[in-house]
Parts: structure tokens; sequence; C-alpha cells
């Protein structure tokens, strides 16, 4: 499903030299590392939201190295949620599938089902501006699953929520991906909250060097 | 607050009170002037040409600003998003018709569209002299200042956004439309109202372009020229203080529509 | 996109009717615009905008009526008329504040020689309640007034005083000036508003500025500058310029150029241009 080889990336001085990872079934697969090795420039890279230097990235097979952000098909949380402030929780929420010119009424179906799920469906209406960091945080994941993806990339998901909603929503979207058959790949420093449904771990250490756990 | 800061605020307030008074002061020596023989000031107004000359200049100076925002926001755009060869130079030409004096602009646009090859093209479309060429010549100068405005604008505002709409499905220019424009509002307001009335006052480059021609290239500020010149001085000051309501109405209308988008995009706070 | 993409567009054709509504010349007065009227552009001395916005108008109406010529007139100071005109050469008739204006444009085959309309002369313009002020020494030499001069390189009335008065003078009035200035006008302003007591312009400007007059001087009696009317070579419209410029040598135009201060004389020039010495 997600195949990295040999993937060197540049950001600034930053350097990440031969990269290679093969997530080959659906389910849950956590990155972990410390703090500034590089997750959310692997993720990112994955997205097309880094440019890669050399190798290649192959999504459900295909190579798409050069492909735009948009081709690739990823649903993306990032770790600071980066929502559309100019626009309400609905329009963020539908942001994708308008950009996919869905019917309308599918729209509307869509957004209300993960309004629901996440426990949203108060702040439609609201400018995103107004919103807690882990009202934002939901609204950023629900954002990121509209459209359906079948691969979904989730930095640091969960963490700003309170104790009591992340493990409802862990649970939750836990079984969201078991249904769906989503394939995701979250880059995590609390990789225990995860321990019931991972099925890959894959550390990248301070020299750069990703292996699996 | 301390008592030295007490005192800087002090200061710049004395420097502030001087100087908007001055402004102040500038507005009222016109109204003064005029309030001496209100007749003959009607009587400017009364007259024909001075009548085509405000709605030509309303014209004139609408047309400008709409294109100089297309147009100077895009280049905006480029300069700040890309990287490309000769990007420095575009930005510094960019600076050219905002430091340059302006009679230069109006002798340069001459030079270029009569002493050329274009002067072939210039016979056939009338440019020069015509109102075309005001609208060249303030169209020159509002694009340098939207772009200056939108540059910052699009400068401040991160990337992150629009690459965040792109990996959601958008293309690059559907991006730019959903997210980088509508959050660029103040700014584009902001650069919209400074090209308008760069525009609007424009005089040099009008003067030397597209000539002095009562009638038909006579824009506001080329009225107050003339009259000056035939000794009216009265007539003169009486379109000045015309001109002062007329940028009045649209700034304000401006300036309401920039805090109309504040207060809605702050809007629903808890 | 959209949105702003039909926001301009309204605003594009708000500003065309704008502009076009104003390039409708209202009827002042001619009802006879029937049909295509052939359009000149004269270039004019700014100073010269009160009698030819006269002129043109009455030729408009009436001398032009079967015709139907429409004068629009381009308003500079005379040495950038002619200056731009080398540079944009276009237009149909020059008439500068000076024959001696129009003569590198002649030696240059850019227009025709001019034909002389009317002379003005150098004189000393004052606010109206000004009292007589004594000789050119006492004026504008002793440092008691304060003084408006045109410049000798801009302003054909600063070269017609130059060349009575010696050019070392000259340089002595423009040093001891309150302000010098590039147009006869802006001279006539300074002294119209009370910026300065005295200033040196033409006999028919004060006509034009209500707070001054004119005061002659013994010493310029007999100078003048002629103002002359020359077709272009750039004219695309020969017949219609000829046809203005013939109005402006008629009695007609003599009638007001008489009014607005201007001498006219029907036989030859007798001091010619500004050049002539004494």
């Amino acid at each position: 499903m997600i195949e990295l080889n040999k993937v060197n990336l540049r950001r600034g001085s930053f350097h990440l030299k031969n990269i290679s990872m093969e997530i080959d079934r659906s389910g849950m697969h956590l990155l972990t590392g410390e703090t500034g090795a590089g997750k959310t420039s692997i993720v990112e890279a994955i997205c097309g939201l880094q440019a890669v230097e050399s190798g290649t990235i192959d999504l459900r097979g295909a190579d798409v190295t050069h492909k735009d952000p948009a081709g690739r098909s990823i649903g993306y949380l990032p770790q600071d949620a980066v929502l559309f402030d100019h626009l309400t929780v609905r329009d963020n929420l539908q942001f994708s599938c308008q950009a996919r010119r869905w019917k309308s009424l599918r729209v509307r179906e869509r957004v209300d089902s993960l309004a629901h799920s996440l426990g949203l469906v108060n702040l439609l209406e609201r400018r995103t501006s107004s919103l807690s960091g882990g009202q934002k945080h939901l609204v950023a994941l629900g954002r990121a699953l509209a459209f359906e993806p079948d691969i979904v990339c989730l930095d640091e998901p969960f963490v700003t929520l309170d104790a009591q909603t992340r493990e409802a929503m862990i649970d939750w979207f836990s079984t969201y991906v078991r249904e769906n058959e989503l394939t995701v790949l979250a880059v995590t420093h609390q990789p225990q909250w995860f321990n019931a449904t991972a099925k890959t771990r894959w550390n990248i250490d301070g020299q750069g060097n990703v292996a699996k756990k | 607050m301390t008592h030295g800061d007490r005192n800087f605020i002090k200061v710049i307030s004395v420097v502030a009170a001087a100087y908007v008074g001055l402004l102040l002061a500038m507005v009222l020596a016109n109204v003064m002037l005029i309030t001496g023989d209100l007749a003959s000031a009607w009587g400017t107004l009364a007259r024909p040409e001075i009548q085509q000359a405000i709605l030509l200049s309303l014209g004139t100076s609408l047309l400008s600003a709409v294109l100089s925002i297309w147009i100077g926001t895009g280049i905006a755009y480029l300069v700040s998003r890309e990287r490309f060869p000769g990007q420095r130079l575009v930005d510094f030409l960019m600076d050219l018709p905002i430091f340059l004096p302006p009679l230069v602009i109006g002798i340069s646009l001459l030079i270029l569209f009569r002493r050329t090859p274009l002067a072939a093209l210039d016979d056939v479309l009338g440019v020069a002299f015509y109102v075309p060429a005001i609208v060249l010549a303030q169209t020159v100068v509002g694009v340098a200042f939207v772009y200056r405005t939108m540059k910052a604008t699009f400068d401040s505002m991160s990337t992150r956004q629009e690459r965040i709409a792109q990996s959601l499905g958008c293309s690059r220019f559907g991006a730019f439309c959903k997210i980088t424009l509508p959050q660029a509002r103040q700014g584009l307001v902001t650069a919209a109202a400074i090209a308008w009335a760069r525009s609007f006052g424009e005089f040099g480059p009008v003067l030397i372009f597209a000539g002095s021609i009562r009638g038909r290239t006579e824009v506001m500020p080329v009225s107050i020229y003339l009259e000056l010149n035939s000794g009216n001085l009265i007539g003169a000051a009486m379109i000045a203080l015309v001109m002062i309501a007329i940028a009045a109405v649209v700034l304000f209308v401006a300036r309401a529509a920039a805090d109309e988008q504040k207060i809605s995009q702050e809007g629903g706070e808890q | 996109m959209i949105r702003p993409a039909v926001t301009s567009l309204i605003l594009v054709a708000v500003a065309v009717a704008l502009i076009y509504r104003a390039g409708a010349p209202p009827s002042a007065g001619n009802g006879n615009s029937n049909g295509s009227p052939s359009t000149i552009t004269v270039l004019c001395a700014a100073g010269l905008s009160p009698v030819m916005g006269e002129l043109t108008d009455v030729f408009e109406s009436t001398a032009a009526e079967d015709s139907s010529i429409k004068i629009d007139v381009s308003y500079k100071g005379s040495a950038q008329l002619v200056a731009l005109h080398r540079v944009a050469q276009s237009g149909d008739l020059l008439a500068a504040a000076d024959t001696f204006y129009h003569q590198p444009l002649i030696d240059s085959g850019l227009c025709s020689p001019a034909d002389i309309v009317a002379y003005q002369t150098p004189c000393l313009i004052v606010a109206t309640d000004a009292a007589a002020t004594g000789s050119i020494d006492e004026t504008l030499l002793s440092g008691k007034f304060r003084t408006s001069i045109p410049k000798r390189g801009h302003a054909a009335i600063g070269r017609l005083v130059a060349s009575i008065e010696g050019t070392e003078k000259y340089n002595s009035f423009s040093r001891l000036a309150t302000v010098t200035r590039e147009t006869v006008s802006q001279v006539a302003g300074d002294v119209d508003q009370g910026v300065v007591d005295i200033g040196i312009a033409w006999n028919t400007t004060s006509l034009q500025f209500e707070n001054t007059k004119s005061l002659t001087v013994d010493a310029w009696q007999g100078y003048r500058s002629s103002i002359g009317v020359s077709v272009l070579s750039s004219s695309k419209n020969v017949a219609a310029a000829e046809a203005f410029k013939e109005f402006l040598g008629g009695q007609r135009a003599k009638g007001i150029l008489k009014k607005h201060g201007y001498l006219v004389s029907d036989g030859p020039g007798h001091q010619g241009s500004v050049e002539a010495q004494p």
C-alpha cells in the first residue's frame, strides 16, 4: 500500500537519507521516534507536501514520487491541524468532497455523519478560529477522512484531547479503520494508545535510520 | 506605565496632532478660500468640461484600480510563492513606478508609444493622448502599489494552508482561489484602496502621456492644473475639495469593507 | 474565483459607462453634431487657455457650421509642448506663447512657418490695490519687495525681458526673487494670492487673474512677443487644421483676442519675435 525506496529528502539543513519502509496491508501502522528525527518529513513526503531528492514512493502499487498532493488521495491530519480559519467547521469538513465535485446530497450526508461521530454537530456553522485546540484537532481529523480515502496519514493524533474524549475517539477510529479497511500511518509518541490495533511499528532513530520493530 | 513610557506617548501624540492638524488645516484653507466666492466656485463645477472631468476621473480610476488588482496580485503571488531566475530583478522592477518621478513614467510611456515601432500600433489604436493613455498611466503606477501590498500579504501568510488544501484534492489554482485569496482579503481591500487613490490623483504621467486636453483627457488633477493656468484659483480649490469628498467616500467604503471582513472572521467567539 | 471575477466585471462595466458618459460632450450650444465631426488637436501654450477656450467655442459653434470640425486643445507650457511634440509627433496645430518656440520644429520640418495672430507685451504684474512702485531697479533689485520671476529658460516672458535688460541683470532679478517660476501663470498666481508683491508677466495675464493689474515699464515699451500658429506635419487632417488657422487670423478671432488684451495688427509685424533687439 505504502512503499518508500531509498528516499532522500532535505528540508533546510535537515537531511534524511535512504529511507525505506513498506506497509503492505491495511490497518493501523505507527511511526515513532525522537522529536526532530524526521517523522513529519517522512509523512509529508508520502502525502506529496515535501519534495523528494531521490528514491521513489509507491502508493497502491503505483509510483507517485512526482505526483502532486491532490493526485495521491491521502487523508492527511497535520500535527498543528492547519484549519482554514476563514471557513466554518462545515466548510472545512466538506472541503475535500467539494474539491472532488461530489453531489451536494452526498456531501451533506457525509459531513453530518462525520460530525455526529466526532461530536461536532453543534459546531458545524462556527468559524474554526473560535474553537478550542481539541475541537480543532477533531475537525482536522474529520476533514482528512471526509472524502473516504483508503490511505490516511496522521501526525500526532489525539494528543490535544482530554483523556476521556481521547479514549472514545481512539475507540471509534479503530472501528472505523477496521470497517473501512483503511491503511493508516500514524506518527506518535504514545504507541501504547494503539497497542490494541497497531499492525506494525516503525521507529526512526537519531541518525535517521528507519527500522521495523 | 512608567514615567518614560508616558513621555514617549506624549511626544508621539504631539507629533501626530501637529501632522493631523496640518492636514486638516490644508483642507480648511481650501474651504475658506472658496467660501469667499461661492458663486464662482459653483460656477466652475457647473461647467460641462469640469463635470466631464469628474466622470472621467471616476471611470478611469475605477478601471485602473480593477486592472491593477488583477495584475499586481498575480505578480505578487508568483514572486512570493515561486523561485525563478530573475526573481530579484522582477522584484526590483516592480518598485520602479514607486520611486521614479511620475513625470518620468509619462515621458517613458510617450516615448514607447510614439518613438518606437509601437507608434504604428498607436496610430491605429489611439492610445497616446486619448482615454486609454490615462488608464495605462494610472495602471502602471497602480500595479506597483498593489504588488507591494499583496507581496507583503502573501509573504506573511504561511503556505501551509495552501499545501494542505492541495493534499485534500485541490489544484494549485483551486487552493489559490479557495484559500489564499479569501485569507488575503484584508490585503486586497487595502491594495485596491491604494491603487484607486493613486489612480484618482495621478497627474504627472497623465499630463505627459494623455495630454491635458480639455474635455478629452481631462481628469480632475488636470482640471486643477488648467484652472490654475487660467487664473481660476477658486475653481481649482473647489475641484480639489470635490476630489477630497469623493476620496473620503470611496476610502470610507473600503475601510468599512475591510472591517466587516475582520468582524465576520472574529465572529462567533465563545 | 467566480465572485471576484464577477465583481471585477461589474466594476469594469461601471467604469466604462462612466468614461463613455464623460466622453459624450454635453451639448454646449452645438446642435450640429450629426455625422462624425473631424476632430483636430491644437497644442497650445497654457497661458493662452482662456482665449483659446473661447476661440474654439466660437469656431465650433459658428464658423465650422458646415464642416463640423471639433477642436481639442492640449495645454502645456510652450517649451514643454515643443519638447514633447518631438517625441509624440501627433496633433494638428501648434500655438506657442512665442514664435521663437516654433522655430526648432520649423527647422526640423515638423511644422509649417508660423502665421502670427497676436502680440502681447511684457509688464509688471502687481496686486490691484498696489500703489505705483517706481523703476525696475527699485522694484526688482532693491530687495524691498517680494518678487516672482519667470525663468529665462522656461517662460517666453523670461526670455524676452532678459533680452531687454541683459542676461546678467536678469540673473540678478532671479537671484533676489522670492520665487522663480516656469510659467507666467504661476507668476500671476503668486501675485493673485498675495504670496509676492510683484512679478513679471504679459499685459494679458493680469486680465485672467482677478486680484492683479499690469504696470507698464517704460524701458520695455516697443517690445512684444508674437503668438503664431503653425500646422504640424503630423496632422492627419490638414484641411481642418488650415480652416481653424484661417479662423484664428480672421476678424472674428481678432475681436476675441483684443477682448483678452492681445494686440492684433493687420500690417506686417514691427518687432517680430522675442529675439529682436532694439
